[in-house]
């Protein structure tokens, strides 16, 4: 729940949820093990090809909830079930409350959903005096506590089996022990009685099938077979985002959502109930069965061009599994209701821009979730939109606005970085860091060492370094980047120099500026417009082959935002689309179009590991390439373990969440040195500054390069 | 079906912790059901009910001549067989006994008709579910049961349910725990046919 009022306070909040050593240790355990069980429940299936099917199959029925409403009602009302349309959260309680009356209800028993969460419904039921209990263990077990899920499919993740137990002893009147099985034994008879006592059963639905009128429900407990089937009223709320025309997508939805959800191949239980059969508790011998559909803003995000896909969430809670902001602070610090990343776009819809502002900041972009996703939701990206939207809606602040005039204006820009320089340079070491942070940085700021700025930056040197190459293979343009220009300009030239050697012809535009990532992740939309303009001006006389950039998160910026960011604008979407097509990361330049030949390398053979940059390996999909460079380069590659999980870095969230920015990189640098490797690699400036900086705190040996510069280090000639 | 489905399906239905035994009659079926609830603890009543005196068998779903041929058996052993009632059983049960309409080997799922409020009590309320799958009637795939279940929802008021391994949880500590709300244990009967 956020109840935080400003970014202070809910840094507080996650502050308090760094220190709690459980809920790290436990979330550390679950983020590995997921994986695992994961790729174990998808073996043998082409898990890409799937969650687009379902991605697609979602788009189709949003774009239809009118029409399946109406023949989801009407079959299921000839099936013996009313159907009931609820336009908000209240209006989804009153009605349930209602039905509750007139079928004279005085107890509930409730399967879990996701739903129920977002209307507050135990509130309303309980507020009128019903008796309302939870049957799903974790949900029980949470609403003893008093508290909201911390996961869309374990809502307890975050309790000890200590507490669980203090809790059952309150309950039983016993004292019991920590074993696990003993604790779900004593949820197994307290909530026997409770399903024979209840009245009315209230399920979610994962699915409603509108060309029969049939619900499904996936649960591993078995609770809601019985929550449907004991009591003598069945009340059902969905989300109408819930309805899919036809039993097809139904299935394929059932086959995605719990390999997605927790590694496992199926639930224990998939229910399928169509209208009303045999109920031997009612008078008539007949359930009474209500499904209540829940509009609450999803017919508006439907009609959203950009917001729409929000409503392919099939609820799987996978975004949260692997999420490294998740795995840190867990669902109550990185939720209000819905968790995860689906849970930072949803509040904002459902819960309004207050409980939403504070909560939507706290995204690192890593695309780990949109990775991972069953349904295919550009996650990161409309967490940015959302967060332009509040910005947009409360005004923004000074700092944003400043960055984005200052990033649309490059000779501003560059003159500040130059004067930068100059400020520093009593507070600079001989090997490059800054001394003592500026005032600017509080205490938090403190786990990693800052790189100075460089002596001249690269752009400077170009006309003293660039290289005649007579009959070149390619015509490359080479997009440095604000990092790799004024930072560290040493990785450009070593790719200049390498590149030449390789027989490229290589050019470097003046005009070129920052590519803009910081201020979209600041949620500036129309400064990060202007950039990507500038920048594509500046390369389109260049009539390059390829434009090759050795920052990882530029070059998926460029290669993937840039369109979206074009869009309704024609002109620009033409010339988005021709650069798109000629961005390339460095190591694919190396690996696959230059394909360097391992003969012209030095064998040096140090021990080297590797951390795969997030806008690498998810941003464009590269895993083999550096890998294999790293080998041609003549040294000896050992893999470090989650070698693809981020650094920590995230560009301006490192400015603004130093707490979880440490705590990340402290993973990372952990399992680095784990490898016993004196050399790591990687292939973005931004993660060299994070790793080399913490590197440097702890006062390790292991020394950071771009693969660039190993690379031409090691050419023979 | 096909061999490469069965075997499939039996991997896929043992990694989800169910027993797998395969009978050539429903002889076999009464006998190996008969054992089990000899062999089982006594039922542990989850009400307030006083426990019983002699364990209970609830076999839904038989047709007469194989329900009698149970009650016999059942009587030799002193166990008591039931096929309705489970109402007054919600305390809980030694074993329910039904069949399935089919098996999917993707998940290593059975798909069990559960209109009957008798029989999906059974299901759920038994400490052992022990199952009858005809042989022939093992599927592929979700693809495969389709037609199966397309005919049931759209013409029939219906409750169905895909079974996978007893009932679990892994609520406290994602440690996994097996028999919430449901079974304790999953037993298909392979059955020739």
């Amino acid at each position: 729940m956020q109840n935080a009022k400003n970014l202070k306070e809910y840094r507080k909040e996650l502050r308090h949820s760094l220190d709690n050593n459980f809920l790290r240790t436990t979330l550390d355990k679950f983020a590995v093990a997921y994986r695992g069980s994961r790729d174990n429940a998808f073996q043998g299936l082409d898990v890409n090809a799937l969650t687009r099917e379902i991605g697609d199959l979602k788009d189709k029925a949003a774009g239809n909830l009118k029409k399946l409403y109406k023949e989801f009602k009407k079959n299921a009302e000839a099936k013996g079930a009313v159907v009931h349309f609820a336009r908000t959260a209240d209006e989804a309680n009153e009605i349930i409350a209602d039905i509750a009356k007139k079928t004279n209800t005085r107890m509930v028993v409730k399967s879990k959903s996701m739903t129920a969460e977002e209307t507050l419904l135990n509130h309303h039921l309980e507020a009128l005096g019903l008796e309302v209990v939870e049957t799903d263990l974790g949900e029980w077990i949470i609403q003893l506590r008093h508290e909201g899920p911390s996961h869309m499919v374990m809502p307890a993740i975050h309790l000890s089996r200590h507490q669980v137990k203090d809790l059952f002893d309150d309950v039983t009147g016993e004292t019991l022990t920590t074993d696990i099985d003993e604790l779900v034994k004593v949820a197994r008879r307290e909530l026997r009685q409770k399903y024979i006592d209840a009245d009315m059963g209230i399920s979610g639905a994962n699915f409603a099938i509108a060309e029969s009128g049939t619900i499904g429900l996936m649960t591993n407990e078995g609770n809601a077979r019985l929550v449907t089937t004991l009591p003598r009223v069945h009340v059902a709320l969905m989300g109408l985002d819930k309805l899919v025309p036809d039993l097809e997508t139904a299935l394929k939805i059932t086959r995605v959502v719990p390999k997605n959800a927790t590694g496992q191949a199926l639930t224990s239980y998939v229910t399928w109930i169509t209208g009303s059969t045999a109920c031997k508790a009612a008078e008539d011998g007949k359930k009474e069965i209500h499904f209540v559909v829940l509009d609450n803003g999803r017919q508006e995000l439907a009609k959203d061009p950009l917001f729409g896909e929000v409503l392919r969430c099939v609820r799987c809670g996978a975004c949260a599994n692997v999420c490294p902001v998740y795995r840190l602070v867990g669902g109550h610090s990185m939720g209000h209701i819905y968790i995860g990343a689906i849970g930072l776009i949803l509040t904002y819809f459902f819960h309004g821009t207050e409980k939403a502002k504070n909560l939507v900041q706290n995204c690192i972009n890593c695309e780990a979730c949109k990775d991972i996703c069953a349904a295919n939701i550009d996650l990161p990206r409309l967490i940015k939109e959302v967060y332009a939207r509040i910005l947009e809606e409360d005004g923004h602040d000074l700092p944003s606005i400043l960055m984005g005039k200052v990033l649309s204006n490059r000779k501003l820009f560059h003159a500040l970085l130059r004067a930068a320089k100059w400020g520093q340079r009593p507070v600079s070491t001989e090997d490059g860091f800054i001394r003592h942070l500026p005032m600017i940085f509080s205490k938090e700021h403190r786990f990693k060492a800052l790189p100075a700025i460089a002596k001249v930056p690269f752009r400077d040197m170009w006309k003293k370094v660039c290289p005649h190459v007579e009959n070149p293979k390619f015509k490359i343009g080479l997009f440095s980047g604000c990092v790799q220009d004024f930072v560290y300009p040493e990785q450009a030239l070593a790719a200049t120099s390498l590149l030449s050697r390789e027989n490229v012809e290589l050019v470097f535009p003046m005009e070129q500026t920052c590519c803009g990532l910081p201020v979209l992740m600041m949620g500036e939309q129309k400064a990060a417009q202007n950039v990507a303009m500038q920048n594509m001006q500046a390369f389109q006389d260049t009539g390059c082959d390829y434009i090759v950039t050795l920052c990882a998160s530029c070059a998926s910026h460029l290669k993937h935002n840039y369109p979206k960011l074009a869009k309704g604008n024609s002109r620009m979407e033409a010339m988005a689309k021709e650069f798109q097509n000629k961005i390339i990361d460095f190591s694919s330049l190396a690996y696959d179009v230059l394909k360097l030949a391992p003969a012209n390398f030095e064998k040096a053979g140090t021990r080297t590991t590797y951390h795969s940059p997030c806008h690498l390996c998810r941003g464009l999909d590269v895993h083999e390439a550096p890998r294999e460079l790293i080998k041609t380069a003549g040294l000896e590659y050992v893999q470090c373990s989650e070698e693809e999980v981020c650094c920590g870095f995230g560009g301006t969230f490192s400015m603004k969440f130093p707490e979880l920015s440490a705590e990340i990189l402290k993973q990372k640098l952990d399992n680095v040195e784990a490898t016993q490797a004196r050399l790591l690699l990687t292939d973005c400036p931004g993660c060299i500054m994070q790793l080399r900086g913490g590197l440097k705190m702890r006062g390790s040996q292991i020394k950071v390069h771009h693969l660039a510069e190993v690379l031409d280090k090691a050419r023979k000639d | 079906m096909s061999t490469a489905h069965l075997t499939e399906f039996i991997e896929k239905a043992k990694r989800v912790s169910a027993h797998i035994c395969e009978i050539n009659d429903m002889k076999a079926a009464i006998n190996y059901t008969v054992r089990l609830c000899q062999e089982k603890k006594p039922t542990a009543i989850l009400t307030k009910d006083s426990p019983y005196e002699k364990k209970v068998i609830c076999a839904p779903d038989l047709d007469s001549k194989t329900y009698t041929m149970l009650t016999t058996a059942c009587e030799e052993q002193d166990i008591i067989c039931i096929k309705d009632g489970m109402r007054q059983h919600l305390g809980g049960i030694d074993i329910g006994l039904t069949h399935a309409l089919a098996g999917i080997a993707e998940t290593g799922s059975l798909v069990v008709d559960s209109c009957s409020e008798e029989l999906r009590l059974t299901t759920m309320i038994a400490e052992y579910h022990v199952c009858i799958l005809p042989r022939s009637q093992v599927k592929g795939s979700f693809e495969n049961v389709h037609p199966l279940l397309k005919e049931r929802f759209d013409n029939n008021q219906d409750y169905t349910a895909f079974i996978t391994g007893p009932s679990r949880t892994a609520d406290i500590e994602r440690v996994l725990a097996i028999g919430v709300h449901g079974p304790l244990e999953l037993h298909i009967l392979l059955l020739e046919d």
